[in-house]
Order: structure tokens, then C-alpha cells, then sequence
């Protein structure tokens, strides 16, 4: 039995279709429905749109998958799956699942992962072969702080213990530090790999958000990049580590040792969620873990503020742990098209 | 194997009255009937007939009736 829908990869020509797509069917208002130049951003690659895109007879859209390639030169680059919408009540049950198997089959690559799946659909990705779980969420409390505006802090807050053999320096040389980076033989290894380019474009280049970047170093030894952005709410600011680009084995112990940047800062704290983190090394260190807690509270959304813990799903092919960070994918993105971003 | 077996499952994920599922049934006809729920109605036929569906099995199926060939061809 043939098909009466079409799967194809996306042009750029496709480019209002699919924002239009996207304010009808996914949510009236979505910064990817309205602004062309942060969609431009985000899914634009070369002359081609990176979705994948379901049409029915009549050329009609009826869904897409959204996705970003870390590293388009490579055949074994890790694909990351972001926005996956079918508009209801199709002839064909299994639409949103062909979208998925469609890249799967036509772009090369070594692994495809999803950060922010919704938990409704961990059933689904399980079906396809997709491994799955959660971002575990970790914080650090300044106990110099006495009011917290944005978090409910620990009733005790740790001291924290740092090691003076680690320097966090802040640098806006990014382009130099991550020349440094890819020579670094376990960073070639890790998975996902994203690409210099990718990196200077989702991080430096990004049309709202602001980060801050910071040069890792153990003993003089340079070992990465901590990325890292600001969020404010009311009279409260913290600081949010979005991305550690590092060898996976040294990410645990830089993250421990980051809560040094927290002394004598504005910040309430420091929070970040990630996969496949040393829990015991960063518990019985400088961190609460705030995944599951009903004592600490550590907003995730901003824009607007929510005042509650939220759970981060990730999905991935690969049966290797990876480390993944609120960085990877669609999620750390303004939603909403505002004049200027500072904060979501 | 039972077919009204097969339409009980439908209905129950699909959360709709008994009587709303027939063998020609579509996805069409039912707002909630997605990928998603395709995939908990395979589960539901895997775990009742004690059968293994692949990701090409489903490739190609849309009635209720499809479901039930599908069924019947993993139990022989």
C-alpha cells in the first residue's frame, strides 16, 4: 500500500510554509513562527533548511521534524532532533515515526539524540531504538547570599571546597580557545562532537541570548570552556552552565571545581543540568542535587518566570553514555520574539 | 486470536465508547489516534499475543484491519 504523503528534506524556499507550520500547529506566538532571522539561525544550513518536512496530496505540510547537524563535514557527526510535530488526523498513523526514519535513512551520521523530549512520547522513541532518560539538575549555593529572589535554596548551604590548582579565566577570545580545544585528543573522541563552527555559531553568534565564557585550567593545564548565561528575575541574578566543552572525563571534576567563580559574585547561584555527571563526586562536593528534590527549587523557565523544577528528557541511538547539557539542541532558546533577550 | 480482542485495545487507548472502532477504522477518523499512540497500541498487541512488532511493520499499516493482519501474520 503506497503512501498518500510525501517525505522530503526542506528547501529554503519552504521557509514560510514551515514557520507558518509551525504558529498554526505548534504554538501561536512561537519565536519560530515569527522571526525570521532567529529561524534563519537556528535550522538554516548552506541553501538548505535542516527539516525534514510531510506533504500530502495537494503539497500541503502536515508535518516536519526539525534537526541540527554539530559537525556537516563529517560523516560520523552526532544529528540532534529538535521540533517534531504531525497535525492530528491523518490517514497514516505512523507519520511522526517515518519523519524520524527518514533522517535516520538519508543523512549520514553517528549518532541522533533529542534533549527535551516530551515525556509522553519516551514510549515512541523507545520503539525506535532510541535509548532514553533525564538531565540530572545540580546547584550551588553562595553562602554569601541572604535573600534568594529566583531559588529556594537548602536550609544549610555548603562551604565550598576548591582546589587553588584550578583557574577559571573569562575570556571573549572564543574563536583562540577553541583552536585550543580541537587539538585536545579526547575532545576529537567525545560524543556528541560539535564542531568549532557549530560552536562559534550556537554560542557567539546567537541573535539574543548572551554567554559567558570561561577558559579551564587545572595546574596551567588548559582542559576547555565552561559556558555559561546570566538569567535575573526581580532582584535576583544566577548564573546557568549551559555547556562544558571538555573530555567528558574531566567534566564532572571542572564543574566542581567552577563554584570558585560563585565567591564574591552578585549570583545566588550556579545550576546546570547534564547527563552522565560524576553524581557522587559533585553531591559529596560543592553541589545539591536538585532533580527530584522537595526542598530546593531551581527554575528553569524565565520567560515567564516559573518558580518550579522541571525535568529535561533526552533520547539518543547511541548505547554509550554521553554527556549531554541544557545547551544541546533547540533547548536553550528564547521562545518568545521579544526586541532584546537578555533572559528566558 | 481474537478480533474483538484487537478492537478492546483500540478503544481503551484511544479512549473512546465502545462501538467507535470497526476494522475500518482510520487515524483519520479519530483525533487522538497519533504515532504515539500507534506505538502504545503496539504495545498493548505485543503484550496480549505475546508478539514482536519491528519499526518496518508499521510502515505501511492505517485501518484497524491492517492491525489485525499484522497480528495474525506474527502469530503463524
Amino acid at each position: 500500500m503506497s503512501s498518500s504523503f510525501k517525505v522530503r528534506f526542506a528547501k529554503y524556499s519552504d521557509k514560510e510554509n514551515i514557520m507558518s507550520f509551525i504558529g498554526n500547529y505548534w504554538a501561536k506566538n512561537h519565536i519560530l513562527s515569527n522571526d525570521q532571522m532567529f529561524f534563519d539561525f537556528q535550522y538554516r544550513h548552506e541553501d538548505d533548511l535542516q527539516f525534514v518536512l510531510a506533504l500530502d496530496t495537494t503539497n500541503r505540510i502536515v508535518g516536519v521534524l526539525g534537526y541540527m547537524q554539530y559537525d556537516p563535514e563529517k560523516n560520523e557527526q552526532d544529528i540532534v532532533l529538535a521540533l517534531w510535530k504531525v497535525i492530528p488526523n491523518l490517514s497514516d498513523p505512523v507519520l511522526g515515526i517515518k519523519l524520524i526514519k527518514y533522517l535516520r535513512d538519508n543523512i549520514k551520521h553517528r549518532s541522533m539524540f533529542c534533549v527535551g523530549i516530551n515525556k509522553k512520547t519516551i514510549g515512541v522513541y523507545k520503539f525506535m531504538g532510541f535509548q532514553t532518560g533525564k538531565l540530572v539538575h545540580f546547584a550551588a549555593f553562595n553562602t554569601e547570599c541572604k535573600t534568594f529572589s529566583i531559588a529556594i535554596p537548602p536550609l544549610k548551604k555548603k562551604f565550598f571546597v576548591c582546589d587553588d590548582s584550578w583557574n577559571f579565566k573569562k575570556t571573549k577570545s572564543v574563536e583562540l580557545s577553541l583552536e585550543k580545544l580541537i587539538k585536545i585528543s579526547g575532545y576529537k573522541e567525545k560524543k556528541p562532537h560539535k564542531s568549532k563552527n557549530y560552536i562559534l555559531k550556537r554560542y557567539v553568534k546567537h541573535p539574543y541570548f548572551f554567554y559567558i565564557f570561561y577558559e579551564v585550567y587545572e595546574k596551567n593545564f588548559y582542559l576547555g570552556l565552561v559556558v555559561s548565561r546570566e538569567v535575573q528575575y526581580l532582584s535576583g541574578r544566577a548564573l546557568r552552565i549551559i555547556d562544558v566543552l571538555a573530555e567528558n572525563n574531566n567534566i564532572s571534576r571542572i564543574i566542581n571545581e567552577f563554584v570558585s567563580t560563585l565567591n564574591k559574585s552578585c549570583y545566588e547561584y550556579i545550576d546546570v543540568y547534564a547527563s552522565n555527571l560524576d553524581m557522587y563526586l559533585l553531591t559529596k562536593g560543592n553541589y545539591e542535587l536538585v532533580s527530584d528534590s522537595q526542598k530546593i527549587t531551581i527554575p528553569d523557565y524565565f520567560s515567564p518566570f516559573e518558580k518550579k523544577n522541571i525535568d529535561i528528557h533526552f533520547c539518543t541511538t547511541d548505547n554509550q553514555p554521553s554527556c549531554f547539557f541544557k545547551g544541546d539542541g533547540d533547548q536553550d532558546n528564547p521562545r518568545i520574539r521579544r526586541e532584546s533577550i537578555t533572559n528566558d | 486470536m481474537s478480533v474483538s480482542t484487537i478492537i478492546e485495545i483500540f478503544q481503551d487507548i484511544l479512549d473512546v465508547k465502545k462501538g467507535t472502532v470497526s476494522l475500518k477504522t482510520t487515524s483519520s477518523d479519530i483525533d487522538q489516534w497519533d504515532s504515539l499512540a500507534t506505538v502504545n497500541i503496539i504495545a498493548a498487541l505485543e503484550e496480549e499475543f505475546g508478539i514482536k512488532f519491528k519499526l518496518e511493520d508499521i510502515q505501511t499499516v492505517k485501518t484497524v484491519q491492517d492491525f489485525v493482519e499484522l497480528v495474525q501474520a506474527h502469530k503463524k
